[in-house]
């Protein structure tokens, strides 16, 4: 790969911007450095910071199970790729396989290795499980209404028995914290995912959030007519 | 007088045996980190940079340079290629010379460089901003690190073997200000609290800052749960609500908070 080629990917370390798998990058960068034997130099060849460069290098220093993650792009950060390098080799390949499985941000992947290397004698399995347990829940309270017409075409009885299940079969269980019917109006207690999937409901039904709710109810009825 | 207008004279070759290093050599801990593996690239690549040293008589003391003193120890050579500094050097100039090159160069320990930013700082008259220019930093990271200044010596022990870092440090000052015991518990503990427990103590502890620190810990552990409350709208009130937005400079979520209030206090709802 030539250097100019290599300068304008480089430059584009953002991983949506890169258009070159992240091992296939740090392999280039360690070529370079090898030829220059100089952080500085490589820096200013690239135009990247030192630390960057220092962290390219590392991804060459991972784990040979970790550089497949990487080949595979099921992790393409330079950041979490770095941050990874600091544990030791059998670490790497548990944390790797968590980072994939859970799709732990960079701010959860850094939380971890920091709390891993205060802690070096806690098995990397318990310092994850201990670091996600120990962050903020976030609970979002959506509030959705069923138009009057719709509300008084089911029956009486069954009304807020019906609503409450058609909701309960959309969002799976473990996203589902609380659901309350009280006459046209629902509350739902759900977490992040709970609330992805309410909103890709109303994506597929191609109405706004506001009419999710009624569209849900009404297709229940033509479904099950 | 800065540390760049210190001026070098030409690189000779010393011997190691007449070198001793400096009290002015800021590196106070972590003299032997990495020194094997520098010591592996001096035998493979030769040494890039000279050591910096004083001539004092018939010896030299080192000034910068103490891990490739060590290393070309560990590699049993003889000599050294060093930078001599003139011998009428201030003492003042050559801490500055050592922690610039220091802190540019390889990590110095925090602590170390804590303790030589308080040194200049007092000198220079409680200026900030001079001492910032003489070591080449920003302000702002001369005030991060004199926050912790005052910090117990015990806690600054632990810093410099890296049982803490710097974040932690303000934190413990924060959670027990004033109470040399307390902020060494908080500081033994900090370790075993995750990373979003550190960030919650303190909050905590500025919602309550009167809780005792044993509670605050136990509180820390516990996460919060943070509601957030979505109410769609429909299109024709959004836009409203934007055009308001728009208009008063207000956010969305401001407006329909104040609308709330008004409206709630209006019915005899609430009260704030």
């Amino acid at each position: 790969m030539n250097l100019k080629k290599l300068a304008i990917i480089a430059k584009g370390t953002g991983r949506k911007k890169r258009d070159i798998n992240l091992l296939k990058l740090s392999e280039e960068i360690k070529s370079l450095y090898n030829t220059y034997k100089s952080l500085n130099k490589v820096a200013d060849l690239i135009k990247l910071s030192p630390e960057m460069i220092r962290e390219f290098l590392k991804i060459n220093d991972l784990e040979k199970e970790v550089k497949e993650l990487i080949r595979r792009g099921l992790i393409n950060s330079v950041d979490i790729g770095y941050r990874i390098s600091k544990l030791s080799e059998k670490d790497q390949i548990i944390f790797a396989r968590n980072i994939v499985e859970k799709k732990l941000s960079s701010k959860v992947v850094r939380a971890i290795i920091r709390y891993k290397l205060d802690n070096p004698k806690m098995p990397i399995e318990k310092a994850i499980s201990k670091v996600i347990k120990s962050k903020d829940k976030m609970v979002y309270i959506v509030y959705l209404s069923v138009e009057k017409g719709t509300y008084e075409k089911i029956l009486e009885k069954k009304r807020e028995e019906i609503i409450a299940s058609i909701f309960n079969n959309i969002i799976p269980k473990k996203y589902l914290i609380s659901i309350e019917v009280n006459e046209c109006v629902i509350t739902l207690k759900v977490s992040k995912e709970g609330l992805v999937e309410v909103r890709n409901q109303a994506k597929r039904l191609k109405v706004p959030l506001a009419k999710v709710a009624d569209k849900l109810v009404k297709e229940h009825f033509k479904v099950n007519k | 007088m800065s540390g760049k207008s210190i001026s070098i004279n030409n690189v000779q070759n010393l011997p190691i045996n007449k070198i001793r290093v400096s009290h002015c050599n800021v590196r106070a801990s972590d003299k032997d980190k990495g020194v094997d593996e520098l010591a592996d690239s001096i035998s493979q690549y030769g040494l890039f940079q000279p050591v910096v040293v004083l001539k004092k008589g018939n010896e030299f003391s080192l000034v910068i340079g103490q891990r490739r003193l060590r290393a070309f120890k560990n590699l049993r050579m003889n000599e050294i290629p060093a930078i001599v500094l003139p011998e009428n050097i201030k003492e003042e100039n050559l801490k500055i010379l050592s922690l610039s090159e220091n802190i540019h160069r390889v990590e110095l320990n925090r602590a170390d460089i804590v303790e030589v930013i308080s040194y200049l700082y007092k000198n220079y008259n409680r200026s900030a901003k001079k001492v910032a220019k003489t070591l080449g930093k920003s302000v702002s990271y001369i005030y991060d690190h004199l926050k912790i200044q005052d910090a117990p010596r015990e806690v600054m022990d632990m810093l410099s073997r890296k049982e803490i870092n710097k974040e932690d440090v303000k934190r413990v000052m924060e959670i027990a200000p004033g109470n040399e015991s307390e902020m060494i518990k908080v500081a033994k503990k900090m370790k075993k609290l995750t990373p979003y427990e550190r960030k919650r103590i303190v909050e905590i502890k500025r919602a309550k800052p009167k809780e005792k620190v044993d509670v605050l810990l136990e509180e820390a552990k516990k996460p919060h749960i943070e509601e957030k409350i979505i109410v769609p709208l429909p299109p024709t009130l959004l836009k409203a609500l934007d055009s308001a937005a728009k208009s008063i400079g207000l956010s969305r979520e401001e407006i329909i908070k104040k609308v709330l209030q008004d409206w709630l206090g209006n019915k005899g709802f609430y009260k704030g």
